[in-house]
């Protein structure tokens, strides 16, 4: 059933109220000018914005100047607009020297919310590792660190703790892809004091609605949600089918504000990242979390819609 | 094994199929003006193996030697390696086979390229001449630019393909040892292409399978 517009400003006015026991929250941004809507973080209670920044593949653009610039508009232009999250990996090739280019064009916006992981077998090399990506973001310290596709999780996790505990930085999680290792992300939720988990999540892949989005309302866990586009195969997939005549009455006109508002409606979901290198595009993905989002009926009615495709 | 199972090509893929190109004109770009004796390399390697002389083998290996050195170090060190953590790995893979053709051209008897009019020896020619006169008309046949061209003894698809070449039109033992990895980065570079959908992913790996074919035609 699709909810009036009406309906759905009065569920997340309930939402917000309800959210400061729970942790969750939608709220605009500004209620002067509309930005996008705002998720607490459970473990704190601060807010960040919805729809952040991936950079898997799209900032790996190595030395090269144009590229490294057209990069550095697309953080312009997400920032401009009110974004806040970023997301990277030392597996990303030069995406955390791109983002620190851009952010060093910029002046360092106090807005950012840096994310990234730790990526090695050796958690005697993770140190070091962590260096160089604060190095590579030219930033004091990072928000967020998370152990990358859960590799070495248990000794990084350890290690994750010690320096959020030392105050060196602020969050700590877990990732994973593609929907996979799903039961052991299950029992590192159920085991450990998280503040977020990243997996994967879209309208195709929603093994995460089973288990792992419930448990992370239960135990008080932030979800990044990374692949919300399968990139970009899940908009070229639809591309050549219609948009449902109701699609406009939760504001998606595209499919891209269509499968992203069916990510971000979830309730658990804290902020999804999708990375692109357009200016564009990063800028229908934040106006995609500043209006309406589908309830859960019509988030099912959205599953179903595009399972007949 | 199953989660492994589980990822596809793309998956691997670390960079989008602009940022390759854009890779290749910016090499180029640095290497200006390396094209001009990369381009008389190529002759050379040529001229040798249609016009054997005593050392032939010996010179035809050493400038490969030389090639995949420069390879190793401009392409994959210098250039690879922003997009492609990887590449820091494969570089000394890749000048191992500089040494190997180096050591090889030192031999008291060195494989020595000889073209003759047999089925083998007009398939490796024609490999031959894929990798160094076909090799830079790829990319603006596919619709990349001309300014990504690839050229023999500067990027490795066509110096691999020119190896190969090169070593089915040799005699000796010993030049199988030159086969491997030149073979090995064909079928990757092949991998990767498919992955980025470029249109070309083919060539490298059909070269490779023709001049292996022409290697063992040779031989038997």
């Amino acid at each position: 059933m699709l909810a009036s517009r009406r309906t759905l400003l009065k569920a997340i006015a309930a939402a917000t109220v309800s959210g400061a026991a729970t942790g969750l929250a939608f709220k605009p941004a500004n209620s002067a000018t509309v930005g996008p809507l705002q998720r607490r973080i459970p473990t704190t209670g601060e807010e960040v914005p919805v729809v952040g920044l991936g950079s898997w593949i799209t900032f790996n653009v190595g030395n090269d100047p144009v590229l490294l610039d057209e990069c550095a508009a697309v953080i312009a232009a997400f920032f401009e607009d009110g974004g806040r999250m970023i997301d990277s990996s030392p597996m990303y090739g030069s995406s955390q020297s791109t983002i620190g280019y851009g952010l060093r064009k910029l002046g360092y916006p106090q807005q950012l919310f840096s994310a990234d992981k730790v990526w090695t077998s050796l958690p005697s090399a993770s140190p070091q590792q962590m260096e160089d990506t604060r190095s590579k973001w030219g930033v004091q310290k990072l928000d967020l660190m998370q152990v990358h596709n859960l590799l070495a999780w248990e000794e990084h996790l350890d290690m994750l703790k010690a320096r959020k505990a030392a105050g060196e930085i602020k969050y700590i999680g877990v990732t994973t892809s593609h929907g996979r290792r799903h039961n052991a992300l299950e029992q590192i939720m159920k085991s450990q004091d998280l503040d977020f988990v990243q997996i994967t999540y879209n309208i195709i892949d929603r093994q995460a609605e089973a288990r792992l989005l419930p448990l992370a309302r239960e135990r008080s866990i932030g979800v990044i949600v990374n692949r919300p586009y399968q990139r970009g195969d899940l908009i070229s997939r639809f591309s050549g089918e219609a948009l449902p005549r109701w699609a406009g009455e939760i504001g998606a006109s595209s499919w891209a504000q269509f499968l992203l508002k069916f990510i971000i409606g979830h309730p658990a979901v804290t902020c999804a990242i999708p990375a692109t290198t357009r200016v564009d595009h990063v800028r229908e993905n934040l106006a995609t979390a500043a209006g309406i989002l589908p309830d859960e009926a019509t988030r099912r009615r959205m599953a179903e819609y595009v399972g007949q495709l | 094994m199953s989660v492994l199972l589980s990822y596809s090509l793309s998956d691997f893929l670390l960079f989008s199929p602009r940022v390759y190109e854009r890779l290749f004109e910016l090499h180029n770009e640095a290497m200006w003006p390396a094209h001009c004796v990369a381009v008389l390399s190529g002759f050379a390697i040529i001229s040798f193996v249609i016009r054997t002389r005593a050392w032939s083998g010996r010179v035809v290996y050493a400038l490969l030697g030389v090639d995949w050195l420069v390879v190793a170090w401009a392409f994959f060190l210098r250039r690879y390696q922003t997009i492609n953590w990887a590449a820091e790995y494969v570089a000394p893979v890749i000048a191992s086979e500089g040494v190997l053709l180096l050591v090889l051209a030192v031999l008291a008897r060195p494989p020595d390229p000889i073209f003759r009019r047999t089925p083998a020896g007009v398939t490796a020619i024609a490999v031959l001449l894929v990798g160094l006169l076909g090799y830079p008309l790829i990319a603006p046949l596919s619709g990349r630019s001309w300014q990504s061209a690839e050229l023999f003894a500067l990027t490795p698809d066509p110096t691999a393909v020119v190896t190969l070449a090169v070593v089915a039109l040799s005699s000796g033992a010993a030049r199988w040892m030159a086969i491997l990895i030149p073979t090995a980065w064909c079928i990757v570079t092949g991998l990767t292409l498919w992955a980025l959908s470029w249109p070309d992913f083919f060539v490298a790996p059909l070269a490779a399978a023709l001049a292996l074919g022409a290697a063992v035609g040779k031989s038997r």
